[in-house]
């Protein structure tokens, strides 16, 4: 071997030795990689909605997204993204009301594993902004996974857009980064709501425009179903390892907190709360803002025509 | 190496008295806590109104303070006297470097004395609060200072969005009424036309405090003095002096106005200007010190009497008295504004930015008099921030559970404009926001109905701000006394065994 050939091993054993290093810290390196799907097994195998049940919050995730085909499906390499969340409460975890922080965390850990070149967090809250991401956890998870963590409260961030053929929510002001990113995840938590029936998956939607005043003196389910005319979510998410059944949006009693452990994923919003209502135990009929994004042709909710994939770990 | 040490420990206290006001984090409550409780006019008044020991202690530590070392209250401690060090410093860096020898003005100083002192004990705090040098401050810094400073921490935090930096987050101004804008204005332009023309005039003629410490200062064991055998006659400790309390012709110090900034100890060239226990041969000669403050005394008592009849008469503006919103513990508004002070540190420190100073909408009784607004926000539930840091006890500390059940007022839902009731669509939105479920919801046809239920309600606000109509259909109206709300009941045992818990695993119902 000549002094050359003894540098180029080298090189390659420590090149070696520092991949392994890295690989071995990263917490997804003990699970097997999806490899990208092709168009022709898009079309056969992958399922349209994920639900999977009896584990954490991450553990759900991880089950739900490599089921669904990876995060490759929805994030491809150098895009932006923006993580939703429902952030909007001063309350704790334990409580219910926001989206489980681990959830989030695991979520934007995804979205870099697949290539994401930015994962902004973000929600427009109904508390106090900074204790609202503090008292939830949630900045603290999205810290931890790199993520760049933005208050939504200020008028200024927001742009005028028009929503094409909306009757009533003809135009509103969105976030700009929601407005431009590449993909949009929209992670709610399922929960009772006092004055809307069910929060699920559109009604999480409200915390990314400025105006919601606008929403609840026009026609609250019309405007929440025609939002989604503007922008569908790339991916939703609906957290449901604790779901509050009844005294919901934000103070709802422990006992009135269920402990489900579920995750219920899928591109169609309208599918993804329609099997949310029925995992709460209602008929998505009932919800007047699923009814009418079905019959404007947003998405289904008829269950039944859909590939589902239903996972017990 | 004292000058050193008392510029070092102004410079650190101003700053975090300014920390407290723009409440930055939470060393901005804490150290705005430590920092009021060690002032001596709230001390009092909470010891007045209260009868607690802990402010005796502070009255006391200040007093001996001042009697072992001098007026150091002034030099380190007290917010204005920062404030004017800090304009002196300016002055000095423009160019004027000098103040001049005054007589000691002991009728004025009598006059201010008596009367804020004999005012509160008579009467209110109304006078004395008007002359307290750490109220003084605290208007000048919750409705100027930090106004301006929010102002440019949002400039701030825009322009570095732009370059992706997420460190620093816009924040909401605190609603300021444009009479206290005003008043902000007016002690401001007062301080800074005294302390550019005469260095701590204020301090030395007006401020009740000052004068108080001054009267003890005056049998102070350690003091500056100033050795006539030493003394060249320069006059350089006279025209630095900012108390102007040193005559250079008999090297006569008067400790009755000295406040301790150990200037002239630095700028005497001879080393005559010393700070050490006097010689018991060392003895205080005011000019007709006696008569004049005696007369001086008895004006001030004239004013205090005469204040005092005034207020007898006088009531708050009873008109929108519904819409008085006290903050929670404050309790009813004669109780309120016999010790309410005005330094504003609650409408700083809220935050969710609900609490404002009133101009005269409420008559002159109500000047200055914080009560709570739900325009842009409402009482948080899980926050009691305006009692922990309020330094008289006007606002008294409580625990969060006892905050949570003080009703500061009463919704009331107006069917006729609720878009609900109305027009049968959802719209929930007071429904959401109601912490106590105060407002909840009755199922009718599918759409939630809001109804109210007063024993439940805290007045919080919340349904009123958030509330999308014009006028809003829901709003909360004060209640004098404030009353108690009952807590949400608990689920009883008999409700707690008919709910089976659920099997964790069950089938997917679709």
């Amino acid at each position: 071997m000549d002094r050359r050939e003894f540098y180029r091993r080298c090189m390659g054993f420590a090149a070696g030795l520092v991949s392994g290093r890295w690989l071995s810290k990263t917490a997804l390196a003990d699970q097997p990689q999806p490899a990208p799907p092709t168009s022709m097994e898009m079309a056969a195998k992958l399922p349209d909605l994920v639900a999977v049940q009896n584990g954490e919050p991450d553990a759900l995730f991880d089950a739900a997204i490599k089921a669904f085909g990876g995060m490759e499906r929805v994030v491809k390499k150098g895009q932006t993204v923006v993580v939703k969340p429902n952030i909007g409460w001063d309350r704790p975890p334990e409580a219910g009301a926001n989206t489980n922080p681990i959830l989030v965390g695991r979520i934007v850990e995804h979205c870099y594993r697949a290539g994401a070149a930015k994962v902004y967090v973000l929600d427009h809250t109904c508390h106090e902004p900074e204790k609202c991401y503090r008292n939830s956890g949630i900045r603290q998870a999205a810290l931890a996974a790199k993520a760049v963590v933005v208050f939504a409260n200020d008028e200024k961030d927001y742009v005028e857009v028009d929503i094409p053929k909306a009757k009533i929510l003809t135009k509103t002001k969105v976030h700009q980064l929601v407005k431009d990113c590449d993909v949009l995840i929209n992670v709610p938590v399922l929960k009772h709501h006092g004055g809307a029936g069910l929060t699920l998956a559109m009604k999480n939607l409200m915390g990314v425009v400025w105006d919601r005043g606008f929403y609840h003196r026009s026609d609250l389910h019309q405007c929440i179903a025609e939002f989604c005319r503007y922008r569908l979510p790339n991916l939703n998410v609906i957290d449901a390892y604790r779901m509050t059944m009844a005294n919901g949006p934000q103070r709802a009693r422990p006992e009135d907190i269920q402990l489900r452990k579920s995750l219920i994923l899928s591109q169609d919003i309208v599918a993804a709360d329609a099997a949310a209502a029925k995992l709460f135990g209602t008929e998505p009929e009932k919800i007047a803002h699923i009814r009418i994004a079905h019959q404007i042709g947003l998405g289904t909710m008829e269950l039944d025509k859909l590939n589902i994939q239903r996972i017990t770990l | 190496m004292l000058r050193g040490g008392r510029i070092v420990l102004a410079v650190a206290v101003l700053f975090l008295f300014l920390i407290a006001f723009l409440s930055l984090g939470k060393a901005g409550r804490s150290v705005g806590q430590i920092l009021v409780s060690a002032q001596l006019v709230p001390a009092t008044v909470r010891w007045l109104k209260s009868g607690s020991w802990q402010p005796i202690a502070v009255i006391l530590g200040i007093l001996g303070c001042t009697l072992l070392f001098g007026r150091i209250y002034c030099a380190i401690l007290c917010p204005l006297g920062l404030l004017q060090d800090a304009i002196i410093f300016l002055r000095r860096r423009v160019g004027f470097r000098s103040f001049y020898y005054s007589k000691p003005a002991w009728a004025w100083r009598g006059v201010f004395l008596t009367g804020a002192l004999l005012a509160m004990l008579l009467s209110s705090v109304w006078l004395i609060s008007l002359l307290d040098p750490y109220s003084i401050f605290g208007r000048i810094a919750t409705s100027l200072i930090k106004p301006v400073a929010i102002f440019a921490q949002n400039s701030a935090s825009r322009f570095l969005s732009r370059l992706e930096i997420h460190w620093l987050w816009p924040k909401t101004y605190p609603p300021v009424a444009s009479a206290m804008l005003w008043i902000a204005v007016f002690y401001s332009a007062v301080i800074i036309l005294l302390s550019g023309c005469g260095g701590r005039l204020y301090c030395n003629l007006v401020c009740p405090v000052g004068t108080l410490l001054g009267l003890v200062s005056r049998f102070s064991i350690c003091r500056v003095t100033i050795s006539s055998d030493r003394c060249v006659r320069c006059g350089k400790c006279a025209r630095i002096c900012r108390a102007g309390c040193i005559e250079p012709s008999t090297c006569a110090v008067d400790a009755s106005r000295c406040v301790a900034c150990f200037d002239c100890l630095v700028i005497c060239p001879v080393g005559a200007a010393v700070y050490k226990p006097a010689a018991k041969s060392v003895k205080e000669r005011p000019v007709n010190f006696s008569r004049r403050f005696v007369l001086g005394a008895a004006g001030g008592a004239a004013v205090a009497l005469l204040v005092d009849s005034v207020e007898a008469k006088r009531q708050v503006a009873s008109k929108n008295l519904s819409e008085l919103i006290l903050p929670p513990g404050a309790w009813d508004v004669e109780r309120f504004s016999a010790a309410c002070i005005g330094c504003g540190l609650c409408v700083a420190q809220c935050p969710e930015r609900i609490i404002r100073q009133n101009g005269l909408e409420y008559g002159w009784q109500g000047l200055m008099l914080p009560r709570l607004e739900f325009r842009v926000g409402h009482c948080a539930y899980e926050c009691h921030r305006c009692g922990q840091v309020c330094p008289t006890g006007a606002i008294p500390r409580l625990t969060l559970n006892e905050k949570q059940t003080i009703q500061i007022g009463r919704v009331r839902l107006y069917r006729r404009r609720c878009i609900v009731h109305r027009e049968h669509k959802d719209c929930g939105a007071c429904i959401e926001a109601c912490p106590t479920h105060a407002v909840y919801p009755v199922k009718r046809n599918n759409i939630h109905y809001p109804y109210t239920r007063l024993a439940l309600c805290v007045g919080c606000g919340a349904c009123q701000a958030i509330c999308p109509m014009t006028p809003k259909a829901i709003m909360v109206f004060a209640v004098a006394p404030q009353g108690r709300a009952q807590k949400p009941p608990a689920v009883s045992p008999a409700e707690k065994a008919t709910v089976s818990p659920p099997p964790t695993v069950q089938e997917f119902p679709f």
